[in-house]
């Protein structure tokens, strides 16, 4: 497996996505500092609730950063499963004397494991500068305590891989029409509707790791489903792949 | 004496929605011969060459490669097999070089020998120039290279001359002749150019809307058709047809 993930990671050009992460990473650091700032930018609007708490603010940050990653999670699953599986290359990748099922988890893991760590490599890094700039020059008027930095970290760790799991969700909508944009329009209608709903929970942080439950349970069934289309798929005509 | 039989197929069919594409395949090629597979466009070539290779499952029949149920023992096949079906797929952005080292190591053969394999079709010295660069006739070469390099007993190509100028064709058929004849290796090969198939195969299979109507030999065909093998071709596929 360790093998396939590998050869995996190689042959494709990763720098295009390594780009997408760090710009994501860039536009959700700026709107982190610009929530800290907006009750300054607005002193006189009195429904400033989630900007006037750091939970609030690492909260709005972790909602923005689900709806960001699932989005490059679906564009990685549409990219390395959905484009290999259903386009040409699939001839080439079911010549190989590879189960097809241990070929797809390398996939999965890959994109998974991507995505994952890119959202908690951004998140860490933008919560380390945002709380270190913070503690120097605030921009909020709370004070910083160690529960709001744990509750941020625990939210990022869950936002993570909610965001991975609505790709992989995403991703069997995609597969099942062959379709590229139909497996990232399928993760935008997802990330709206859970970030829509994680809205509502910004002031209980701990209903936000209630929808993770749900999400993965979802990924684990879509995750099924695709195993089983994969497993009896057939190369047909004119390199078209049919169930 | 009677020699080995790498393919053995018997009463193969395939059907599609319905439609039968494969009525009746029952064709024979024996260890170290060229089996050159004649049919008009949609007769079923491709679709046999791909039952063969696991690509698409059977619908009913038998077929055996090395001795080895089609449907049961893929993996087992493919280890000892090389192909080439439809228009070859490259990971385009990557040299020749690199793609025959994915190759192996997909294929779990990692001493094969890339520049011999690059040597017999004459693409050595081609440089890391990526393969999106390359004309058809590179492409197709290249494509015969990573049929062969890793080392198969039995190599199933489709249509392995498309693109080639006739001096390239030339060199191939001299390749296939020492894959067979010096190696003791096998091949199965689908075309269209009859004068192609005529001089490389020592055995010749017909198929007519999706049953191998024939098996016969370059000599029978000239003692029965003096004119040459168009004549015996449209014969075989008119007649066939009819029937």
């Amino acid at each position: 497996m360790k093998r396939l993930i590998k050869l995996e990671w190689k042959r494709n050009r990763l720098r295009t996505y390594h780009i997408a992460a760090v710009s994501i990473f860039i536009f959700l650091l700026a709107m982190l500092f610009l929530f800290a700032a907006i009750p300054r930018l607005e002193p006189t609007d009195t429904d400033m609730g989630p900007f006037l708490t750091y939970t609030g603010i690492t909260s709005l940050y972790n909602i923005l950063g689900i709806a960001s990653f699932a989005i490059f999670s679906s564009v990685l699953a549409a990219r390395f499963v959905v484009q290999d599986f259903t386009g040409p290359q699939a001839l080439l990748l079911f010549s190989y004397p590879i189960s097809r099922s241990k070929i797809l988890w390398a996939k999965l893991l890959l994109v998974f494991g991507y995505s994952v760590l890119a959202n908690l490599l951004c998140g860490t890094t933008a919560f380390c500068l945002f709380f270190v700039s913070e503690s120097l020059f605030p921009l909020s008027t709370a004070s910083i305590r160690i529960e709001d930095m744990v509750t941020a970290f625990l939210s990022l760790l869950c936002s993570s891989i909610m965001a991975g799991g609505i790709g992989m969700i995403a991703l069997w909508f995609g597969f099942r029409k062959r379709s590229i944009s139909v497996t990232i329009i399928a993760a935008v209608i997802l990330a709206v509707v859970c970030c829509q709903f994680l809205g509502v929970t910004l002031f209980l942080p701990y209903l936000f790791f209630s929808l993770l439950v749900p999400v993965l349970c979802c990924a684990f069934l879509a995750g099924k489903s695709l195993f089983r289309q994969i497993k009896k798929m057939e190369v047909s005509l004119h390199d078209r792949t049919r169930v | 004496m009677e020699r080995e039989l790498i393919v053995k197929t018997e009463k193969l069919g395939k059907v599609f929605d319905g439609k039968t594409v494969i009525r009746d395949c029952t064709m024979s090629v024996e260890k170290g011969t060229i089996y050159g597979f004649l049919g008009r466009n949609g007769a079923g070539k491709t679709t046999v060459l791909k039952l063969l290779l696991g690509l698409l499952q059977p619908t009913f029949g038998e077929g055996r490669v090395f001795g080895m149920d089609i449907a049961a023992d893929r993996r087992k096949i493919l280890r000892q097999t090389g192909s080439l079906i439809e228009a070859p797929v490259f990971y385009e952005h990557l040299s020749a070089k690199e793609n025959l080292q994915f190759h192996l190591a997909y294929m779990g053969y990692p001493d094969g020998d890339i520049e011999k394999a690059l040597r017999k079709v004459k693409l050595s010295g081609i440089g890391m120039q990526p393969v999106s660069t390359y004309s058809l006739g590179m492409r197709q070469r290249l494509a015969i290279a990573r049929a062969m390099v890793h080392d198969p007993q039995l190599l199933i190509l489709d249509e392995p001359v498309n693109g080639l100028d006739p001096v390239g064709v030339r060199e191939i058929r001299e390749l296939f002749h020492c894959f067979t004849k010096e190696e003791g290796k096998t091949i199965l090969l689908s075309s269209h150019i009859l004068s192609e198939v005529e001089q490389t195969a020592d055995r010749i299979g017909v198929i007519v809307n999706g049953t191998v109507v024939e098996q016969t030999t370059p000599e029978i065909i000239h003692s029965r058709y003096p004119s040459g093998i168009e004549d015996y071709f449209i014969a075989t596929t008119e007649g066939g047809a009819n029937t």
